[in-house]
């Protein structure tokens, strides 16, 4: 069978599209920055996109101008957990087993909420808790973001900037993107099985994926499958290694 | 080997977490097999056979036009000549592979978040765009599926939550 000699490489073409010339470092990173804003217009433009029918569970805000995001009923227990650690910590929730979800919302909400307080965006007439609550709802947010720019990440090294226009505008970004809700982490578990696969195969980064996987799964537990793929990776490649 | 075993204490934060969650602050941390039945539902339903044979097409059928022009795009790649089994293809497969799985053992959710599965069908195209040096096609077929994600994403919502 073929060997993964590019395995270091990414498999679908070179990310920063060096076609053989140097490319210096700065040029490099410039180009790179570009196409994460590039990138990020496809989540911003899902904002103007079709709302979705609304039910018990699924309601569409509007942000106005046309632009809209969805809020699923889980959001009101995650920001409530991510409020209030302290109650999370010792009182049953439907988020127990996302520990790192619910502590990485709290340390954000943390560092938005003095900003949400000086603009008083909501306000002089929102109580202490609504202000508490759009700091947790922000955070909800940018690490959805957070998310989004690992799979751009994780993208870009499987296969190049096309492949990572297919990840920006997929429908788990369309869906997910503004949600504030952990299915967003969905976007990632197949980009990272692939990623996993690769590592394993060139065997290498194993205390690294070992972070990342305990990271993540202490935020959604389908990441399960990348120790799997390391795994299936690391037999695939073991003559090559030889 | 000795890799995987490393990679493996990637558990470790988790199990930890139950523990603490079970012995130390007394809270359950089973709230999606209780609740939903998550993976526990194999128990109650010994025809998976049965439930397999429901689920796989739905699970297709879900992945919607995208998928089938990432599919579209396999097989005119990989027709365009003989094809040498590469590891990396492989992986892609079985990345596929264990998505399905893992969806389908959880239960709760069937067919809805299965969508990954295209993003490894087209990271496929982006692989077989470089073994077969045809990265020009590649890059077509992902474009176009790109814009077609996107003309989708105006056309229809992404959320039902049914």
């Amino acid at each position: 069978m073929a060997l993964p000699a590019d395995a270091r490489k990414v498999i679908g073409g070179d990310a920063g599209g060096a076609r053989g010339r140097p490319v210096r470092a700065s040029d490099e990173k410039m180009r790179t920055a570009l196409l994460f804003i590039a990138l990020a217009l496809f989540p911003i433009a899902f904002l103007w996109s079709v709302p979705a029918v609304e039910n018990n569970c699924l309601h569409t805000l509007n942000l106005g101008a046309g632009a809209h995001f969805e809020y699923i009923c889980d959001t009101n227990s995650i920001i409530v957990a991510a409020d209030r650690p302290d109650v999370y910590l010792t009182t049953s929730t439907p988020w127990r087993m996302r520990p790192a979800y619910i502590a990485t919302a709290a340390l954000i909400a943390g560092g938005v909420l003095p900003i949400l307080k000086v603009t008083d965006v909501l306000g002089s007439q929102a109580s202490p808790a609504q202000v508490r609550g759009l700091a947790a709802g922000v955070a909800l947010l940018i690490i959805d973001w957070l998310v989004f720019g690992a799979a751009m990440w994780f993208a870009l090294r499987i296969g190049g900037w096309p492949f990572a226009m297919v990840v920006a505008s997929c429908d788990l970004v369309h869906g997910f993107i503004w949600s504030m809700h952990p299915a967003e982490f969905n976007l990632i578990i197949a980009l990272g099985a692939i990623w996993f696969y690769m590592q394993g195969a060139a065997g290498r980064y194993a205390v690294r994926c070992a972070v990342l996987l305990g990271f993540v799964l202490c935020c959604y537990q389908s990441a399960a499958i990348w120790w799997a793929m390391y795994a299936a990776g690391s037999w695939m490649g073991r003559g090559a290694r030889a | 080997m000795r890799n995987s075993a490393i990679v493996a204490l990637g558990f470790l934060p988790l199990v930890l977490w139950s523990l603490a969650s079970t012995l130390v602050f007394h809270v359950p941390v089973s709230y999606e097999a209780d609740q939903y039945g998550q993976f526990v539902w194999l128990l109650d339903h010994p025809d998976i056979g049965a439930h397999l044979a429901s689920w796989f097409p739905q699970s297709v059928w879900w992945l919607g036009w995208p998928a089938l022009w990432s599919a579209i795009g396999i097989v005119a790649l990989w027709r365009a000549e003989p094809l040498k089994a590469d590891r990396l293809l492989i992986g892609i497969a079985l990345a596929a592979a264990a998505v399905l799985a893992f969806n389908f053992l959880q239960g709760f959710y069937q067919a809805r978040l299965v969508n990954g599965v295209t993003l490894c069908l087209f990271a496929a195209v982006a692989r077989l765009g470089v073994i077969k040096k045809r990265r020009g096609e590649a890059t077509a077929i992902m474009l176009i599926g790109a814009a077609l994600q996107t003309v989708l994403a105006f056309a229809a919502p992404s959320l039902t939550l049914q």
